[in-house]
């Protein structure tokens, strides 16, 4: 499993991260909220080896994560950035294929029979089989999101790192993102890491939830245990109400505006 | 016309340099180009520069009467510099024999040294004269001149040269190749087949253009011994000098004429 | 464009689409070789040609048509073809690494960087042969170093940043040309004039063998992290995600595209376009997948350096254009097209 202890990531002079622990829990979604530059994309960021540390220690499966090398890093946590860089043509088929690479042998060589049947399974998971021929930039927002998706889960990682995958989508993308990872942790396959500024979307989909503040880890809990009016004042340096959300009992946040008319 | 007896003149091309000393005029130079280098006094004069690219700030503050300007220099820019500063330019550039000698007896009425040019132009005729003498009848030798090696370069119909190979007693393989100075194929020079191969090198040159051509190795040249070396200042520059060129072509070529 | 929804593997690169691909561009490229081994100053007739080329002692030529045939044409058409191999794979792998279709070795400074370097190889060492590929080799990996470093800003090398600082190198360091070669006597301007925009002919057998190595091993370093640059062409970071070791991707692709730079420059001097227009026509045709595009652009590359040299020394016979004159004048037009129909 993955764990992080007393990660502290500095910039120069800036501390973008100050001594953060986290232990992902498996088979579940973890989300990491907090209000803008908190931290929260660079502490995602140093878990997969992708920033270096100032200090702390992350492990992976009880080894030491700079033991591993890229490649079987790659076979055990997949990361779902923003939207990919389009420049070059490729088809849906095309980019979620790509995402095999670490478990192909180095060097020259094709995708094997195995890399085909996972690619197919995951774009039927994704309902992205109908448009496997179609060029990724013809596809709308939240199909090109949910091909980014695919790539990572072709990976068949045991951690999924998601960097505000919902943060371009509507409504209904929203969903369907995190319904898929949710299934996933479902069956047992993955566990989540979820980076968001929607409190709503995280209080709804996550099992766990880090709250962070300037670089600091400030609760960390259930979502009812962590989102309370106290705390998210303190954080957000905003009013808010917390309530139950009347279908699915999750907790619902809405800020308090005080408008003068 | 210049009402005035010129008195300082500045020359802009080796090859004119040699024609102002010819006609009798060199003591009356007072600047000249980088590669100005014959005869031996023309090294001694105020330098400005090169043909391509003289300093009008040094013509100048020569304060010359005149300058002399090859077609070879950039005119335009300078000549309207040079007449704001009441400075006469005389452009020329002989492309011949015929031409050269033309240029010389201009040269002398321009400075006022008529007499002079017609003795130094009159023994070259002689000079030129007994070489067509020596050579009437006798069937010309097919030349390859090459200008330069790797890459390869010839001369064209619009070439001076060919012609004075032509009066040398030779014909150049490449008389009706359009340019003057083409960039000539490897394979067109294979097939030529020249019985004599003319390499100008030595001189300003130094030792650049003193190797034959790889396509042309194998030709009846080469393998007759044929290949000639020709100081390239008597070949490129229309000049006095050019007679000496044509001699020693001449000779090369047709060494039994000249016993 | 209408696409096969039928099946969800509907366009991926396999073997079997690679070796097609290739198949018919070698065999493309066979009839160019021949076409152009039977054009020049004369033509030669097929079937002797032919037979010759396989190696026959009887077969109808003249010693003058074998002489021109072997010691001439077929040393040009060989060096065309490295020449081709050299620019259009490394205008591939450039494309890929720096995530931008219009990134070639001329804009980024690395064909003047070794440019540069032979002239200092000409210029200082110019008896030993082996030192114009080297110094060649030398000047491409510095101007790479440089246009780097300049291009590193907060946010890395973005490739609009390496774009603007190879378009600063590449001018810097066409003034430099531009300035030694007003140093040099008049003499060896001319030929040196006609060198920098390529020149094919006039080359030993040693260079000739040195540019077909390079071209040899340049190809295959670059075909062996082809997958990689599948990924890097997506986007550095998702590369590195997924498995891509970045940093060593990009020093042996750095490398492998100077080496192949290098060695066309120092033999036959700058020839433009082949890089740009070569790859953008294979992607355009064939798919952006790397184990294609690098073999096909190979392929191709070879192809159609010889076939503007063969234009360049026949057109105006018996006097010869510089060939990177023709790619230009192929190449422009062809770009231009290539950018409206995006």
């Amino acid at each position: 499993m993955l764990i992080a202890r007393d990660i502290t990531v500095n910039y120069g002079d800036r501390v973008a991260v100050s001594r953060v622990s986290l232990e992902l829990e498996p088979h579940r979604i973890t989300a990491i909220i907090g209000p803008n530059g908190a931290g929260k994309s660079t502490m995602l960021r140093t878990l997969n080896g992708g920033l270096k540390l100032t200090a702390g220690e992350i492990s992976l499966d009880g080894q030491p994560l700079a033991s591993f090398s890229r490649r079987a890093i790659a076979k055990r946590i997949a990361v779902v950035a923003q939207e990919a860089d389009l420049r070059f043509p490729v088809t849906v088929f095309e980019f979620v294929l790509g995402g095999r690479y670490a478990w192909s042998a180095p060097g020259w060589g094709w995708e094997t029979v195995r890399d085909v049947e996972a690619t197919k399974e995951v774009l039927q998971e994704t309902q992205l089989d109908t448009l496997s021929g179609r060029l990724m930039n013809e596809l709308s927002g939240g199909e090109r999101q949910r091909a980014v998706l695919a790539r990572a889960l072709v990976t068949n990682a045991a951690v999924l790192l998601l960097d505000e995958p919902t943060a371009n989508l509507d409504l209904a993308h929203q969903a369907t993102i995190l319904a898929l990872v949710r299934q996933r942790c479902d069956r047992r396959e993955t566990s989540a890491l979820v980076v968001t500024h929607d409190i709503n979307l995280a209080a709804e989909f996550s099992d766990y939830v880090l709250l962070m503040k300037d670089g600091r880890g400030v609760a960390f809990g259930s979502p009812e245990e962590v989102l309370t009016p106290e705390t998210l004042k303190e954080v957000f340096e905003v009013k808010v109400l917390v309530d139950a959300h009347p279908v699915s009992g999750a907790p619902r946040v809405t800020p308090v505006h005080e408008l003068r008319r | 016309m210049l009402p005035v007896r010129i008195e300082r003149i500045v020359s802009l091309a080796p090859n004119l340099t040699e024609i102002v000393y010819a006609v009798g005029a060199g003591d009356r130079l007072v600047g000249n180009t980088d590669y100005c280098d014959y005869p031996a006094e023309a090294k001694q004069l105020a330098k400005i520069g090169d043909t391509m690219h003289p300093s009008v700030e040094r013509i100048i503050a020569l304060k010359p009467q005149i300058v002399l300007v090859s077609t070879a220099s950039q005119l335009e820019a300078f000549t309207k510099q040079l007449g704001q500063q009441s400075i006469a330019v005389y452009v020329t550039n002989p492309g011949g024999l015929e031409e050269m000698f033309s240029s010389m007896t201009a040269f002398g009425e321009m400075f006022e040294t008529s007499a002079e040019a017609a003795r130094a132009t009159g023994d070259l005729r002689k000079r030129s004269d007994a070489i067509a003498t020596a050579l009437r009848g006798v069937p010309p030798v097919s030349v390859f001149y090459q200008v330069a090696g790797e890459p390869l370069y010839t001369i064209g119909r619009e070439a001076y040269l060919t012609d004075l190979v032509k009066r040398a007693g030779g014909i150049s393989v490449t008389a009706d190749v359009p340019d003057a100075f083409p960039r000539y194929s490897d394979e067109a020079a294979l097939s030529a087949k020249p019985e004599a191969i003319i390499l100008p090198t030595g001189g300003s040159m130094g030792n650049a253009n003193s190797a034959v051509a790889s396509p042309l190795r194998d030709s009846p040249a080469v393998r007759n011994n044929r290949v000639y070396k020709i100081n390239d200042d008597f070949l490129s520059r229309p000049g006095p000098r050019l007679v000496d060129g044509l001699e020693a072509l001449a000779h090369a070529l047709h060494p039994e004429a000249f016993k | 464009m209408i696409t096969q929804e039928k099946s969800a593997n509907a366009g991926y690169a396999t073997f079997r689409k690679a070796f097609g691909v290739c198949a018919v561009l070698l065999l493309i490229l066979l009839i160019v070789f021949v076409a152009a081994a039977l054009v020049g100053s004369q033509r030669l007739p097929l079937a002797s040609t032919l037979c010759a080329l396989t190696g026959q002692i009887d077969c109808g030529l003249s010693s003058e048509q074998r002489a021109i045939l072997f010691d001439i044409r077929l040393p040009r058409i060989l060096l065309a073809g490295a020449v081709g191999i050299c620019l259009a794979t490394a205008g591939a792998g450039y494309q890929a690494l720096l995530r931008n279709p219009l990134a070639e070795p001329y804009l980024l400074g690395v064909s003047n960087g070794a440019a540069v370097g032979t002239m200092v190889a000409l210029v200082f060492f110019g008896t030993r042969e082996w030192s114009r590929p080297v110094m060649a080799f030398a000047g491409a990996l510095a101007a790479t170093f440089v246009v780097y470093r300049l291009a590193r800003g907060r946010a890395g090398a973005t490739p609009e940043r390496l774009i603007l600082a190879g378009v600063i190198v590449t001018t810097f360091l066409s003034s430099g040309i531009v300035f030694i070669t007003t140093m040099m006597d008049a003499t060896r301007i001319r030929s040196f004039t006609f060198w920098l925009l390529g020149d094919l002919s006039g080359t030993t057998s040693s260079l000739l063998a040195i540019t077909l190595l390079a071209a040899l091993i340049g190809v295959v370093v670059l075909a062996l992290n082809a997958r990689s640059l599948n990924l890097m062409m997506l986007g550095e970071r998702d590369a590195f995600d997924l498995g891509v070791e970045v940093g060593r991707v990009r020093i042996t692709v750095f490398v492998a595209a100077s080496l192949l730079v290098g060695a066309s420059v120092a033999s036959s001097g700058s020839v433009g376009y082949v890089g740009l227009v070569v790859p953008h026509l294979v992607r355009l045709t064939f798919g952006s997948d790397n184990r294609i595009v690098i073999a096909a652009s190979a392929l191709a590359g070879a192809a159609f350096v010889i076939l503007a040299d063969t234009v360049a020394r026949t057109i105006i016979a018996p006097r010869e254009l510089p060939v990177g004159a023709i790619t230009a004048l192929i190449g422009a037009p062809l770009f231009v097209y290539l950018l409206k129909r995006r």
